[in-house]
């Protein structure tokens, strides 16, 4: 029977298992175009969304374009004309302290509450405070921010009440050139930490009892525990924490816009405010793609620079 | 607020209208200069486009003119496309669509502030030929300040039929005045003679304060200090900025010391004047006839209205709503007379009672209804006399949150020198593209 069988089967089916290369990767082939439809919602996503647009900043941003009339080759001009914009450093020089302060308070803060958090508490508490901190990156930042230019007016604000009782004098947190910059600060913060803090939490429960015991037994206190065994342990999520927090900080934009608008004039503004303004109210495309690929490289080189120092302050696998 | 959004709108409507012109196609249809005009037949078939923006109340004169034209041409559909005032980048992106469905809209509506970068760039057929040979065109024009028409023309010919218009003026509360006893001043009032009464106005503290004066804080609504006092953002000619001008640095640290030095007006950042001003927290305040509408409807009727006082130049600034044919227009028969409808009498009165604007015949502004109230209603129209048109060049969409800009500066203590020159630096990179 096996015989006949054998000898019934087509040419085809014979070739197959004498493995010619034609019908296996036939086979492969079907696999491979399944894996391809499979991701090609992503790649297709990024060809459109992302490489696509960015190949056309490129482009434009060495073009003088209104949207009105064809891109004009200009060469580097636009980028030339970056150095004698005073704009676009102020913004950019708010950026950067957008950028210093998220990194430096987003990770303490987010980091405290973590530690707090992950302290030895009825369940139904750490639930709530795990919960009540992350809201605010739940909540839309623009109708919260109704309720903190309320908390920061000069005159009615419930922050100056409590300053002018306690002696200090009222600070006019929204239109004063430093302090509006302290306020877009405080509310990015607060609107920040909260996932920053989920995943130290997350961390911090995978550092092994039995280490921190260990430290304890041969006489190491608190901070001795914390500094030598649970930071190195959980460098892998400050490091992921504070990659996603200059990456966001670089492109701040919701947080000044509903507080101060950027202003008073160009106090607050960031960049991406910045380039949003030159592209769609002066509709100077070429320029505000020029600005924008500077940023694009600035973030680059920031992450890459953070990469390479990865190794010598994150414990690895 | 309603102007400042107006205007905006306008700026931004004319630049993305730029894009509609250049989907339009080649088909142009200017009206004949010569030979007798006839209107279209009234059984013809066609679709018309039209593109408007204002609030409900601006919404229902404008349903109420299509629902008129529909009377008389029964077989034309209007596309009325109203955008609601939400924020201008909506208004933007709704043109941009339209325009991608080479649907660019017949007839135009635009502010004064629009209306350079409109004409810089061709968007707008000419009038001419309308406005000679029809004599229903006569009669209108005949009752409109040539001002109007004036700020509309370019070369020679007229692009754009003015609808409405805003002077600013000042607004005092008559009661609070009385209660001072302060006499209403004389129309050739001066800056000090303002600054004397809004100090004897200003009085209590805490929730008890009251200002002298609120300050319209909109590029619109700082204009006419500019203008009386010798100066003005842009030269005559809207070619070059002067926004670094002595007299204008001189102006604006005036005004800025009106909330600063003399506390006489609040902080304007998060102080809207037309809330204080008729819930009798400020005497006075500077408006165009467009706040009416709100007082009326909350009740408030102790407000009368004076000329803008001045400092050497008895002057104010005006802004006027217009129609204009777009260049690619299939119909501009259709659409000029669609325009004539928007711009009658009929409509005029709707304006007037709305009390969104001043309308722009004489007629309309000086019917008894739109005389009745404040006293001194008169003013409104008059105040076009010594009027002079907001400075809007082409580059309008730059200089008016780059002025907004350094005004904020100002207000919060910056240098009037450093804050202005800034501005000024902006505008010029803007005037030179």
């Amino acid at each position: 029977m096996t015989t006949t069988t054998r000898t019934n089967l087509s040419p085809a089916a014979l070739e197959a298992r004498r493995g010619r290369p034609d019908r296996l990767s036939s086979v492969k082939r079907r696999d491979a175009l399944t894996g391809y439809a499979f991701t090609a919602p992503t790649i297709i996503g990024f060809l459109i969304f992302v490489l696509g647009p960015l190949i056309a900043a490129i482009y434009l941003s060495l073009t003088k374009y209104n949207i009105l009339t064809a891109p004009k080759f200009v060469g580097f001009d636009n980028y030339a004309r970056m150095f004698r914009d005073e704009r676009l450093a102020t913004t950019y020089g708010n950026t950067v302290l957008y950028v210093g302060a998220a990194v430096v308070l987003i990770n303490g803060f987010a980091l405290l509450f973590a530690v707090l958090i992950n302290q030895k508490l009825p369940k139904a508490m750490t639930y709530f405070f795990r919960s009540a901190y992350f809201f605010p990156y739940l909540v839309a930042l623009v109708y919260v921010s109704i309720i903190w230019q309320a908390l920061f007016q000069k005159d009615t604000g419930i922050l100056n009440y409590y300053i002018a009782g306690l002696g200090g004098e009222r600070i006019d947190w929204l239109n004063s050139s430093e302090f509006s910059k302290v306020s877009v600060v405080i509310v990015d913060t607060w609107r920040n930490l909260g996932f920053a803090m989920l995943i130290y939490v997350a961390a911090l429960q995978e550092v092994p009892k039995e280490m921190v015991e260990a430290a304890r037994v041969d006489g190491a206190n608190e901070w001795q525990v914390f500094r030598r065994i649970v930071l190195p342990m959980i460098s892998q999520a400050t490091f992921f924490n504070i990659t996603i927090t200059i990456i966001g900080a670089f492109q701040i934009y919701e947080s000044v816009i509903v507080l101060t608008r950027g202003g008073p004039g160009d106090a607050s503004r960031s960049v991406v405010m910045y380039i949003a303004e030159v592209a769609f109210n002066k509709f100077d495309m070429g320029y505000a793609s020029a600005i924008a690929v500077t940023l694009f490289i600035i973030i680059m080189l920031v992450t890459l620079a953070q990469f390479r120092l990865r190794k010598s302050w994150v414990n690895n696998e | 607020m309603r102007k400042t959004l107006r205007t905006t709108l306008a700026t931004v409507a004319a630049s993305a209208l730029f894009l509609l012109t250049a989907c339009g196609g080649p088909e142009t249809s200017t009206p004949a200069a010569d030979g007798p005009y006839t209107a279209p037949a009234k059984d013809v078939t066609a679709t018309i486009s039209v593109s408007n923006w204002g609030d409900p109340g601006d919404k229902a004169v404008y349903d109420e003119v299509a629902a008129r034209f529909k009377e008389k041409y029964p077989n034309v559909t209007v596309n009325n496309n109203f955008t609601p005032i939400t924020t201008w980048t909506d208004y933007v992106n709704k043109l941009v669509t339209q325009a991608a469905a080479g649907q660019a809209p017949d007839v135009i509506n635009i502010a004064t502030e629009g209306v350079q970068l409109g004409l810089k760039n061709e968007l707008f057929a000419s009038l001419d030929g309308f406005l000679k040979n029809d004599p229903d065109a006569k009669s209108l024009q005949n009752d409109i300040d040539p001002k109007l028409l004036d700020g509309f023309r370019k070369d020679g010919s007229t692009y754009l039929m003015p609808n409405t218009f805003n002077t600013m003026v000042i607004y005092y509360n008559t009661k609070m005045f009385k209660e001072a006893g302060i006499q209403r001043p004389s129309d050739d009032w001066t800056w000090d003679d303002f600054l004397a009464i809004a100090k004897k106005l200003t009085t209590g503290s805490g929730a008890n304060k009251v200002y002298g004066f609120a300050l319209p804080y909109y590029t619109f609504g700082i204009t006419p200090w500019l203008y009386s006092n010798g100066t003005s953002m842009m030269s005559d000619d809207l070619q070059a900025s002067k926004l670094t001008d002595p007299k204008l640095k001189e102006t604006v640290a005036w005004v800025r010391d009106l909330v600063t030095k003399h506390g006489v007006s609040p902080q304007p950042k998060g102080s809207d004047p037309y809330q204080l001003f008729p819930a009798g927290k400020a005497a006075m305040t500077g408006a165009g006839h467009f706040v009416t509408g709100g007082f009326k409807k909350a009740g408030f009727s102790d407000y009368d209205i004076l000329p803008w006082p001045k400092s050497t130049t008895k002057a104010t600034v005006y802004g006027a709503g217009a129609f204009a044919i777009s260049k690619t227009s299939k119909n501009p028969g259709l659409s000029w007379e669609f325009i004539k409808m928007l711009t009658d009498q009929q409509t005029q009165k709707k304006w007037a009672d709305a009390g969104a604007a001043v309308p722009s015949t004489k007629t309309a502004a000086s019917a008894p209804e739109f005389l009745a109230s404040p006293e001194h209603a008169k003013e409104f129209y008059n105040s076009l006399s010594y009027a002079k048109p907001v400075a809007a060049p082409g580059a309008y969409n730059v200089l008016d949150p780059a002025f907004m800009r350094a005004m904020d500066e100002i207000m919060s203590g910056q240098s009037v020198d450093s804050s202005l020159d800034k501005a000024n630096k902006d505008v010029e990179e803007a005037l030179k593209q």
